[in-house]
C-alpha cells in the first residue's frame, strides 16, 4: 500500500516500486515531484480549475510502459498493491489527471506505433500517435484522419476509445467512435482483450465480431474517460482528400495560412436569420455537395483572423473586422468544397451558391489571406489555440446531436445560458453570448457545442463558468435540443432512466470488469452505486434544476475546481 | 409446464411450431413449444419478462419465408419463438432528414412501397428475399450495397428501442430522450444517432448477436432519397485486379452509390440467367450506380460518370451498358426487387454460401487460394460465384462465395473444407453462421469468447435469449 506524505500526496511502498521497476526498468518509474507536477495541473483548459494551477490530487507515481504486456503487468501490480490508475495518452487538456491520490498515472507516450495502410484507407495506431503525426503520414497518401476540435496535439486513440470524438470536419470525416476499427484493451484487472479482426490475429480493420459488437459495452457516446482500463492499439479509418503530400503553408505563427489546392473553394455564407440558415442547411446536406460545413460564432472568426487580442479589440471597436466576424452575422456557414475534377468543382460550387442565394443568403467577401487562414485551420483543426486565447479558461456545454431542425433553438438556448455573465460587468469573459459551434455529421445530423470562456484566475468567473455548464443540463431537461452528448459522471444519473438505461448499464459494465474501481476517473459512471441511490437521484432533478441550488453548486466548483 | 404469458397471441399447433424446428440449410432442432406474436414493443417486453420469470428460452424472429442460417432454430428444448413479423408499422418517415422509424416486422418486400410516399427508399443488401425483416438484416450486419454511405458497421441504424434479455426497455442513441416517442417526434427529434447515450452503445452490442442478447422492437433507419436521376454501369475485366482497383478508387472518392464486384457466376445469378450463360459474361464486373437526388441531378451524374470513366480507363476496366441483353439499369431495378425465392436457389434449387470480411487490398490473394483449393477438390466442376462488397466506405470488404447446386447434392463436407482453407488464408468470419458457426472462433485468442460472456451476463443474466447460439457460450456453460 501507500504511505501518506502531505495533504494530497501518498508515497509508493518500496514493494510496489520495486515491482514496477522490475516490470518497466527504473528509468520508467518516477515519483519525483518535479516530474509529477507536469501530470498535476489544471489551468482551465477543458475543465473548471480551482484557484491553484496544480490540481489538489497528484499521482502517486508516473510509469511509462512500452508494450501492451507491460501495461497489463502494471495494472496487475496496481491490483496487487491496492492502487488505482489512470491512463494518459497525450494529456492534452486536463482530462488525463488522476482523480485519487492512490492512482498511478500510466503515461503511454512510449507507445507511439503508427502504420498507414493506404490501400485500405486506414492506419494502426498506439496511444501516443498524435493527430498531427497521423495526419502528416496519411497526407503522403492523399488521406487525412479525423482531427477532433481539440486540435493536432491530441491522441486519436484516446479520442476514439475513450473521449467524445467529434470535430469540425465531421461532415466528411465522421466522428472517432465511428472511425475506430479493431481494438486492443487491457482490462482494469490486467487481462489483454482484442476486439474485431484483431482477436483472430487477422489485422486491425474490422471493429466487430465474431458475433456481437461487444465494443458497444465499452464505447458509447462519451467514452470511458479512463474509467474502464487502458486501450493500447486500434485500427482507425482514414479519409481520402483532394491533395497528396504536404500542405503549402505560408505566413508565420500564429497566423499560418495554407494555399487552397486546385478545385477547392472556401466560402462564407451569411443568412438573414437562423430559420433561413436552417432551411438552406437541409438543402446543403443533400447530394453530398459540401465537403465541410462549420458554423463558428462571429467572435471566434474574429479571433482567428486577428493576430493579437489587441488587434481583435481594436478592430471590433472601429468596425473593421470582416463581415463574418461581425456579431449580427451569426447565421452563417463557412463552407469548404474540395473536388477532384473541374467538372465536379463547377457543379459543387454553383450548387452551393444557388442554394445560399435561394434561401436569401449571400457570400461574404474574404481576402485571399483570410480565406487561406480559415482553410489552414479547417484542414488541421488548429482553431482551439486561436479562438480560446481570449480568456485562457474554457470549457464546453450542450454537445447536442439531432436534426438541424434544432439549429435556431440551439443558438438561442446557448445564448440564453451565457447572456447575463458575458455582458459587461458579468463574471464571464466579456463579449457576445453567441458561442455555439455547429457542424453536420456525415451529411445527416447536427452537432452543437456551446463554449464557455472564463477567467481561470477569478473564483467568481470560474463559478459563472460552472453555472453555465451545469445549468445547461437543467435547461435541457426542461426543453431538450437533442441528445446531450456531454452527459458524464453523476449528471447521467440525475438525468435518469427517462433517457434510457445507459448509466445503469455502464455501471454494470464497470462492476463486471472493475468491481474494485481500480481504473479511476470522474468522467465515467459513479461506480458501485447502491440501487436505492440510483433510484432516488433522478427524483432530485427538480432540486438540481433550482437556480439557488445550481448557484451554490457552481460556487463550490468555482472554489474547488472540477 | 408453465402457462404462456397472458394477453399475447400464441400458436401451439404442431405445423406452426414445426416450421421453426428446421431451416433450409442447417437442418433440424427441437420444435419450440409455442410461437408468440406480440403486437408492439410493450408486449415484447411482457414476453421477455415472462421468460425471465419462467426461465423460458426465447427465439426472436422477425422475417418470414425460408430461413437458412440456422440462427432461429432452437438449440434447447422448450423454447418459445417470439415472432415479430406482424409488427409492420411505419412509425415515422421524414424526407428532410432522410430517416424513418419502423417496427421489426417491416420487410424488404414492402419497405420501399411504404417509404415511397415520403420520397424515400431503404438501403438494401444484395437481393434480400421479400420476407426478410429490414431490422433483422441490419441487426445481423448484413452488408448494404450502398458503399458510399456505409460509414460504419452500425449503419444504417439511428436510435433504437431494445428490450434487453433481462427484460428492460432501453432507448438507444438519440432515441434516449425526454417524453414519449410521439412527443419527441412532435418536438422535432429524429433519432438520427446510433451510438450512446452516455458510455454504452447497446445497438452495436445487439448487432451480430443473433437474438442472443435482446429484442429490437423498433428502429430509426437512415434512408436514401428517391433519386431524380440514376445511371448504372458495368465495368468489366478479365482479371479481378482491374475491377477491384477501379471499385476501390470509386468508393474512396464516393462517386457511386451502389458499388460491388462480382464474378461471372454471381452475375449470371443476379441477372437471372442460366448457369451456362455465365461463360459468355466478362470474368469480373464492377457494378456501379450513380445517382442525383436533388441538386442539378443530370449534371451531378454527368461529372461522376466522366470521373468513373477516367478511373476505369486508368485501371484497365472496360465500360458496358448492357451484358447479354440486360442493361445495367435493369439490374439496378432488379436489385430493388425482393424475389420470393432466393436468387441463388434459382439455377439448381439450392445453394451453399460462405461469407467473411477481408481487406480489399489483399482479397485477390484470398481468391487465388480459394480457387486453388476448389480446383483440386471434389467441387472442381461446379460453378462457384464471388461477390465482393466494400464496407465502411471501402475500408474492408464482405467477401461471399456462393455455390448453386441441386437439392440432393452431397457437397457439405467439401464446402466446409473450403471454409477451413479460407480461415487459414485469413478469412474473418465476423458473422458466425452456418459452416462458419464454429470456424469463426477457431482463431480467437479468447477475447471474443470473454466479451460474449460479458455481454451475455450483462444483458441477459438468466440466459433466456437464444441460448447456446454461439459455440463459445456452450464452452462457457
Ligand atoms: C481545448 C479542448 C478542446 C477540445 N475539443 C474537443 C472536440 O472538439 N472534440 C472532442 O471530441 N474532444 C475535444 N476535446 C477533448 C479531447 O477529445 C481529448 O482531450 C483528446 O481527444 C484526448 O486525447 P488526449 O491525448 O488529450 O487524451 P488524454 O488527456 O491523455 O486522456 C483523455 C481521457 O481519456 C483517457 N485515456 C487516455 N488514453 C487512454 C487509453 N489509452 N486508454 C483508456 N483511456 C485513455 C484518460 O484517462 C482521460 O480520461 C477537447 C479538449 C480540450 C482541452
Amino acid at each position: 500500500m501507500a504511505a501518506k506524505t502531505g495533504r494530497h500526496r501518498l508515497t509508493l511502498s518500496p514493494q510496489a516500486r520495486s515491482e514496477l521497476e522490475t516490470i518497466l526498468g527504473a528509468r520508467y518509474v518516477t515519483d519525483d515531484p518535479a516530474l509529477m507536477s507536469g501530470y498535476a495541473w489544471n489551468t482551465g483548459v477543458g475543465k473548471i480549475p480551482s484557484g491553484d494551477k496544480f490540481t489538489s490530487i497528484w499521482p502517486i507515481a508516473v510509469v511509462l510502459p512500452a508494450t501492451t504486456e507491460e501495461v497489463a503487468a502494471v495494472v496487475k501490480c496496481c491490483k496487487r498493491h491496492g492502487l488505482s490508475f489512470r491512463p494518459h495518452s497525450t494529456g492534452y487538456g486536463s482530462m488525463g489527471c488522476v482523480t485519487s491520490p492512490d492512482s498511478i498515472c500510466i503515461d503511454l507516450r512510449r507507445m507511439d506505433h503508427l502504420e498507414i495502410l493506404p490501400d485500405d484507407r486506414m492506419a494502426v495506431i498506439g496511444p501516443y500517435a498524435t493527430a498531427n503525426q497521423l495526419q502528416a503520414e496519411a497526407r503522403k497518401h492523399g488521406l487525412t484522419c479525423h482531427v477532433v476540435g481539440a486540435g493536432p496535439a491530441h491522441s486519436p486513440l484516446a479520442s476514439a476509445t475513450s473521449l467524445i470524438g467529434v470535430g469540425i470536419t465531421s461532415q466528411f470525416t465522421s466522428a472517432n467512435m465511428r472511425n475506430m476499427l479493431a481494438w486492443e484493451w487491457v482490462t482494469p484487472e490486467g487481462e489483454i482483450i482484442r476486439g474485431g479482426s484483431a482477436a483472430s490475429d487477422l489485422g486491425w480493420y474490422a471493429s466487430d465480431g465474431p458475433g456481437p459488437g461487444t465494443r458497444g459495452l465499452l464505447r458509447g457516446f462519451f467514452g470511458g474517460g479512463g474509467g474502464i482500463g487502458v486501450f493500447t492499439r486500434i485500427g482507425i479509418k482514414l479519409f481520402p482528400i483532394n491533395q497528396k503530400g504536404e500542405m503549402q503553408t505560408v505566413g508565420q505563427v500564429p497566423q499560418l495560412r495554407s494555399v487552397l489546392p486546385a478545385h477547392t473553394a472556401l466560402l462564407h455564407a451569411l443568412f438573414p436569420d437562423y430559420e433561413a440558415q436552417r432551411a438552406a442547411t437541409f438543402d446543403l446536406l443533400q447530394d453530398d455537395v459540401c465537403t465541410v460545413l462549420l458554423r463558428m460564432p462571429p467572435n471566434h472568426i474574429g479571433w482567428t483572423l486577428t493576430e493579437t487580442n489587441a488587434e481583435f479589440v481594436r478592430r471590433t471597436r472601429d468596425g473593421t473586422l470582416p463581415e463574418p466576424a461581425q456579431l449580427h452575422n451569426g447565421a452563417s456557414w463557412t463552407i469548404l468544397i474540395a473536388s477532384r475534377s473541374a467538372a465536379e468543382h463547377r457543379w459543387r460550387d454553383e450548387t452551393v451558391r444557388d442554394i445560399v442565394i435561394r434561401h436569401g443568403g449571400h457570400f461574404a467577401v474574404l481576402q485571399q489571406e483570410e480565406e487561406e487562414l480559415l482553410y489552414h485551420n479547417f484542414a488541421t483543426s488548429q482553431y482551439v489555440p486561436r479562438v480560446l486565447r481570449a480568456s485562457g479558461g474554457i470549457t464546453t456545454s450542450f454537445g447536442v446531436l439531432d436534426s438541424f431542425h434544432f439549429l435556431p433553438k440551439a443558438v438561442e438556448m446557448g445564448e440564453m445560458m451565457l447572456a447575463k455573465d458575458s455582458a459587461p460587468g458579468g463574471a464571464l469573459c466579456e463579449g457576445s453570448p453567441d458561442e455555439q459551434w455547429i457542424w453536420p455529421h456525415e451529411g445527416r445530423y447536427m452537432w452543437g457545442e456551446n463554449i464557455i470562456h472564463f477567467d481561470a484566475t477569478s473564483e467568481a468567473s470560474r463559478a459563472a463558468g460552472a453555472l453555465a455548464l451545469i445549468g445547461h443540463f437543467a435547461a435541457q431537461w426542461k426543453d431538450p435540443v437533442g441528445m446531450t452528448g456531454l452527459l458524464v459522471g453523476p449528471i447521467q444519473d440525475v438525468t435518469g432512466p427517462r433517457i434510457g438505461k445507459a448509466p445503469a448499464f455502464a455501471r454494470k459494465v464497470k462492476t463486471y470488469f472493475d468491481k474494485d474501481d481500480r481504473s479511476k476517473t470522474k468522467e465515467y459512471v459513479i461506480p458501485n452505486m447502491p440501487p436505492l441511490v440510483e433510484k432516488i437521484l433522478p427524483a432530485l432533478r427538480p432540486v438540481f434544476s433550482n437556480q439557488m441550488v445550481l448557484r451554490a453548486m457552481s460556487k463550490m466548483l468555482g472554489k474547488n475546481g472540477m | 409446464m408453465t402457462a404462456l404469458p397472458r394477453g399475447i397471441k400464441a400458436d401451439i399447433t404442431a405445423p406452426v411450431r414445426d416450421a421453426f424446428a428446421r431451416d433450409g440449410e442447417v437442418g433440424t432442432g427441437p420444435a419450440p413449444r409455442a410461437v408468440l406474436y406480440p403486437s408492439n414493443i410493450h408486449e415484447v417486453r411482457k414476453v421477455v419478462v415472462w421468460a425471465n420469470e419462467t426461465r423460458t428460452a426465447l427465439i426472436p424472429v422477425s422475417s418470414t419465408g425460408l430461413r437458412r442460417r440456422g440462427d432461429t432454430v432452437p438449440l434447447t428444448d422448450g423454447a418459445v419463438v417470439v415472432d415479430l413479423s406482424g409488427m409492420t408499422k411505419l412509425i415515422h418517415a421524414d424526407p428532410r432528414d432522410k430517416i424513418a422509424i419502423i417496427e421489426a416486422g417491416v420487410d424488404f418486400g414492402s419497405i420501399d412501397e411504404i417509404l415511397r410516399p415520403h420520397g424515400l427508399r431503404a438501403f438494401r443488401p444484395l437481393m434480400p428475399r421479400a420476407g426478410k425483416s429490414v431490422i433483422a438484416s441490419y441487426l445481423d450486419r448484413e452488408p448494404i450495397i450502398n458503399a458510399d454511405v456505409h460509414w460504419d458497421p452500425a449503419d444504417p441504424f439511428g436510435g433504437t428501442a431494445i428490450i434487453s434479455g433481462g427484460g428492460e426497455l432501453t432507448l438507444n442513441g438519440s432515441a434516449a430522450l425526454e417524453g414519449t416517442l410521439k412527443e419527441q417526434l412532435e418536438r422535432g427529434h429524429r433519432h438520427m444517432v446510433t451510438f450512446g447515450p452516455g458510455n454504452v452503445d447497446l445497438t452495436r452490442v445487439l448487432q451480430g448477436s443473433q437474438g442472443s442478447l435482446g429484442v429490437m422492437g423498433w428502429a430509426a433507419i437512415y434512408c436514401e432519397r428517391l433519386p431524380k436521376v440514376e445511371d448504372s454501369l458495368f465495368l468489366c475485366s478479365e482479371t479481378p485486379s482491374a475491377v477491384l482497383a477501379a471499385m476501390r478508387e470509386a468508393v474512396h472518392r464516393r462517386i457511386c452509390t451502389t458499388a460491388f464486384v462480382v464474378d461471372r457466376v454471381q452475375l449470371a445469378m443476379l441477372l437471372g440467367l442460366e448457369m451456362d450463360a455465365a461463360a459468355m459474361l466478362p470474368a469480373w464486373t464492377f457494378f456501379a450506380t450513380q445517382a442525383g437526388y436533388v441538386h442539378a441531378p443530370e449534371r451531378k451524374v454527368a461529372w461522376q460518370r466522366s470521373d468513373l470513366e477516367e478511373v476505369a480507363a486508368r485501371h484497365g476496366a472496360r465500360l458496358e451498358k448492357t451484358l447479354l441483353g440486360t442493361s445495367a439499369d435493369a439490374l439496378a431495378d432488379r436489385l430493388r426487387q425482393s424475389p420470393r425465392v432466393c436468387y441463388r436457389d434459382v439455377p439448381f434449387g439450392a445453394h451453399k454460401e460462405l461469407f467473411f470480411l477481408h481487406p480489399i487490398s489483399s482479397v485477390e490473394r484470398m481468391l487465388d487460394i480459394q480457387e486453388a483449393h476448389l480446383r483440386t477438390g471434389a467441387l472442381a466442376a461446379r460453378p462457384v460465384g464471388t461477390y465482393i462488397q466494400p464496407l465502411a466506405q471501402g475500408t474492408f470488404a464482405h467477401v461471399e462465395r456462393v455455390m448453386p447446386h441441386g437439392p440432393d447434392a452431397d457437397v457439405g463436407a467439401d464446402w466446409r473444407s473450403l471454409a477451413e482453407a479460407s480461415l487459414r488464408a485469413g478469412a474473418f468470419y465476423s458473422r458466425p453462421h452456418g459452416v462458419a458457426r464454429d470456424l469463426a472462433f477457431l482463431r480467437d485468442d479468447g477475447s471474443a469468447a470473454r466479451m460474449i460472456g460479458a455481454a451475455k451476463a450483462l444483458l441477459d443474466p438468466c440466459n433466456v435469449m437464444n441460448p447456446n447460439r454461439f459455440v463459445v457460450q456452450e464452452a462457457i456453460g
